[in-house]
Parts: structure tokens; sequence; C-alpha cells
């Protein structure tokens, strides 16, 4: 198997940074993610960003600053990514944080490293093919700004998320920071077999100072408001056969409140509220990555 | 309609899949594409009145996404071969939606069961099709990646065709494989309350768009025909396995993922 020497070389380079990595993963144990919480995301945010483009003006001095932005960096750090990924998906996701730290590879500094290099790689194409600008270039841009927005607010607003779960039920209220949510009804629909249907909650919601709102909430139609949305999480009738349990992910603030449920007295259900202050951020991301992955499909000129 | 019937929708498709790869082969392309199209027609009546029977599309169980994937391989054969008229691109197509066929008419699991809450949502059709359709245009680049790396004749013959076929396949495959994932996305940030939890589907799903893009990336600068990225095409295509069913076995993934059904 031969490969070409760019490639070669950024696959060393993939190697060194995952070395480098593990030494900071001996020494500073796993990354801590909370340390992004506001404004430290917004730091690091311009930090990279003006860092980058100084290092771009010298692109013609350096060869290495000038390969981070090459097609060549590109493939190495995907492939690294790719493979490191691979290992995650090997590898039971159990949270355990001690060294190497394969059982959480979202705090693992080798594969923060090497997902921080594919950030590095896109952003310097962007800075050196950006200009001159050209219609033809679209879909590059569009998928390139895309995934760089996408990544960059999910993983430094992934401080600033706040997850939390509410017990609510007949004769139960439950509150959450500011958010105040009242039961006010609940109802499930069966299939003939007796499997769920869907379900609904129905509650007063009020959040601060703001006039309190009844709403519905049911599995894939969450309620929502500015800043925050109210999911169903978990719904469960006296004496039900089925308790419908819906998962969660492993938001860094994951607060558990529904630590205190009442087996089985009543119509109960869990609620979940989510705040997340870079969702706008992130879903531009992936909007433009869509018009990017359209784009590219219609003006493919078959070869 | 029900799954009894499947074997006569399958077994006419497949008749008429093959007779196109063989009139393929004897150049006659005009009728080889009438008889995969009809083909490709039966198997959608079947589809539809699936749907129309189940309520609901027929995407949540296994066997009916391998009904999805029996049906666009053709259609992807099709397309690439009025492009492309390569005489054995019919074979490969209709041997890959035998194999699917098969494995549904040889296992015919529970398909009439019912839809659950958390895939009852508009999003569930776009992103399995989407997906399933990509997953196609993968097949049948990994099968012209094995082809070019196993048998030596067909690197001299096809070569770079060969390989530019691969790059096509692979960066139309890309912009399906990018959808589905944001699709998937959307609707997890609807159902489960986040976009992205690395869930093991998640986790492998990314390793497989990294991989093909990587591919993509390392095809701009490199040789027409190259042996290191058609490794890289098979490759991804295991990492693609496993995202599509593998993770069923994995233990690491077992009790984890929220995509099991």
């Amino acid at each position: 198997m031969t490969l070409t020497w760019s490639t070669r070389h950024g696959l060393l380079f993939g190697a060194a940074l995952y070395a480098t990595g593990l030494l900071c993963q001996l020494g500073l144990g796993p990354v801590e993610w909370s340390f992004f919480e506001r404004p430290f995301n917004y730091l690091a945010l311009l930090i990279f960003l003006i860092g980058l483009y100084l290092l771009n003006r010298v692109r013609d001095k350096a060869a290495f600053v000038r390969w981070l932005s090459d097609a060549s960096c590109a493939t190495a750090s995907l492939l690294w990514c790719g493979a490191a990924t691979v290992v995650m998906g090997l590898v039971r996701q159990s949270g355990e944080s001690h060294w190497p730290g394969f059982h959480q590879m979202t705090s693992q500094w080798s594969f923060v490293l090497l997902w921080a290099w594919l950030l590095v790689s896109v952003v310097m194409a962007l800075y050196r093919l950006a200009l001159p600008f050209s219609p033809r270039k679209l879909a590059f841009y569009l998928s390139h700004v895309g995934i760089v927005v996408a990544l960059l607010s999910a993983t430094l607003g992934s401080a600033d998320l706040s997850r939390y779960r509410l017990l609510v039920g007949e004769g139960r209220e439950a509150v959450a920071g500011t958010l105040k949510v009242e039961w006010l009804d609940g109802s499930m629909e069966r299939y003939p077999d007796g499997t769920p249907k869907s379900y609904a909650v129905k509650v007063r919601v009020q959040d601060g100072n703001e006039a309190p709102e009844e709403a519905v909430i049911q599995v894939n139609k969450p309620y929502s408001k500015r800043g925050f949305k109210l999911y169903l999480f978990n719904y469960s009738e006296p004496n039900a056969a089925t308790v419908a349990g819906l998962p969660v992910g492993d938001g860094s603030t994951d607060r558990e409140l529904s630590e205190t449920a009442v087996a089985g007295a009543s119509v109960q259900a869990v609620l979940e509220v989510v705040r997340d202050p870079w969702l706008p951020a992130v879903m531009t991301g992936i909007a433009l990555l869509l018009a990017g992955a359209l784009l590219r499909f219609f003006q493919r000129r078959w070869s | 309609m029900s799954w009894s019937w499947f074997i006569y929708f399958a077994v006419a498709s497949l008749l008429l899949w093959w007779t196109g790869a063989a009139l393929a082969w004897k150049e006659k392309r005009t009728w080889s594409k009438r008889c995969t199209a009809v083909g490709i027609l039966v198997l959608a009546a079947y589809i539809a009145l699936m749907w129309i029977s189940l309520q609901r599309p027929p995407l949540k169980t296994m066997g009916e996404t391998r009904l999805w994937y029996a049906f666009f391989l053709p259609v992807v054969g099709l397309v690439t071969y009025s492009r492309w008229r390569y005489r054995w691109l019919p074979t490969f197509a209709a041997l890959m939606a035998t194999v699917f066929t098969l494995i549904n008419l040889l296992k015919p699991e529970i398909h009439s069961q019912a839809l659950m809450p958390a895939l009852q949502s508009p999003w569930f059709a776009p992103h399995v099709i989407v997906y399933m359709f990509s997953y196609a245009l993968m097949g049948a680049a990994f099968l012209v990646a094995v082809y070019l790396l196993l048998v030596p004749v067909a690197r001299y013959r096809l070569g770079n065709d060969g390989m530019r076929l691969c790059d096509n396949l692979v960066s139309v495959g890309m912009s399906f494989l990018t959808l589905g994932m944001l699709f998937g996305a959307i609707w997890a940030k609807q159902a489960w309350g986040h976009y992205w939890t690395w869930d093991p589907k998640e986790t492998w799903a990314a390793a497989t768009w990294m991989l093909y893009l990587g591919y993509l990336h390392y095809r701009k600068a490199h040789a027409p025909l190259s042996r290191p990225a058609l490794w890289m095409l098979v490759w991804a295509f295991l990492a693609l396995q496993m995202c599509w069913w593998g993770i069923n076995f994995l233990p690491s993934a077992a009790g984890m993922s929220v995509h099991t059904y």
C-alpha cells in the first residue's frame, strides 16, 4: 500500500497528536467541558478563529501552516477522527474516566485533539480558498462553513446546556429554576394488542414572571418556548403493565429530579426541560450543511 | 396486502431484473432498462400497497428496510447504467437486490408490528429512505472497489473508469449520507431532547461519514487508480455495515442504543 507523501505525513502527525493527548490525559485527567461555561466559550471561539486567521497570514512562509489547509491534511484528519470514532464504537461508553479514557471518549484528550485538528483543517481551508469569491464554490462554502458552525457551537456550547427532569402527576407541581409546571391532565391511547400508541399530558407552564400557559405535550411534539423546550420523557398510568420509558442523552449537566417517583400510585409523567442557548447556532450549521449537500448533488456534473 | 403476498411480487421483480441483467450483457440496452424499470415498478407497487394496508410507512422493521434496499439498488443500478453503460452493472444490482429479497423471503420475522410513539414523526420516512438510498450507492461503490482490488484483469481493463465510477457513486452517496444524518439530528432534537448524544448508532454513523469524507478528500489529489483509495472504500463500507446492523451484535453497544425497536 503506497500513500503519497503528504497524506502519509498527515497520518504521522495524527499519531503524534494522539500520543500528546495520552500524555495530557495522564497529567491533567479527562477534558473538563464545564470549563467552557459562558463567557469562556465565547473567548475560546474568538481565540480559535482569530488565531487561525493570523496563522493563515504566514502560510507562505511555513510549509506546515500551508499544509494545514491542504486536502491531504483534511484526509489524514478525517481518517484519524474516523478511526478514533470506530474505537469509540467498539468500547463501551460507560463513563469511567481512568487513563487512557477509552470509556469516556468525549472527554478523552486524544479524541478531542483529533477533532480540533479536523476543525483547524476546515477553517484553514476556508481562509485559503474562500477568496476570490465564485458562485461555483457555493457548495464548498455552505458545507464547510456549516460543519464549523455546527461543531464549534455544539462542543463549546455544551457547557451552557442544561437539562432537568421533572416529575409531574395528579396534585403534583414541579419547579426547575424559574420554571413552574403544574399538572392538569394525562391520557394514553393503545393499539388493540395493548401496546402504547400515544401518550399526552396537559400542563400549565410558567416561566419567571410571564403569564402561565397551558400546553399539551406528546412524544415527538415538545412544547417550545423562547429559551427552552419541554419534552415528554416518561409516562405511566396506575398499575399499568407498560411503563413507557424514553431515553435521554448524556447532557453534561443532567440533573435527575425524578428520583422521588411514587411507584404506581397515580397517573404521572416525567418531563424534561432542555435549555440550550446555542441551539439556534447548531441548527444554522445543520441548515448550511443540508444546503451544501443538496447543492453538491444538483451541481455535480457526472464525469 | 400482507407479507404472504410478497413472494409473488418478489419473484416477478427478480425475474425482470435478471432478464434486464442478461440483456445488458448482450448489449440490448433499451430492453435491459425497460425490464429493470418494470421490475422496480412491481416492487414499488408492493411497497405502496403495504404502506396503504399498514396505514404507516413500511419502514420500521429490518425486513421493511430490506424492502427499500431491494427497491433502491436496481434504481441506482438503472441510473448508473444509463449513465455509464457498464454491462456488468445491472448484474451487480440484481445480485444485491436478490440477496436482500431472499433474506426477507427466508427469514419472515414479524413485520406487521405496530409503530411505537417515538417513531411517529414526519422525519421518519425521509430519514430512513435517504439513508437506504445512500447505502445502496455505497454498496455499489464497495463492490466496484472489491472487484478492482481482487481481479487484476479488471484493473487493466476498467482501471480509471472503475475508479471514476467509485468517485461518482461515493460523491452522490455522500450527499444522501449527510442528509440522512442531519434529518436524524433534527428528529432526535424533537423526540429525545438533543440532536446528538453519541448513541452507538450515531457514533458509527459519524465514523462512516468521516471515512467516506476522507476518501473524497483523498481523491482530490490522487492518481486515477489508487489502491489506498479502494481500501478506504472497503473500510468505510465495513463501518457502514456496523452502523446499519452490526451494532445489534456488538457487546459495547448492548443495551446502550436507543435505536432499537
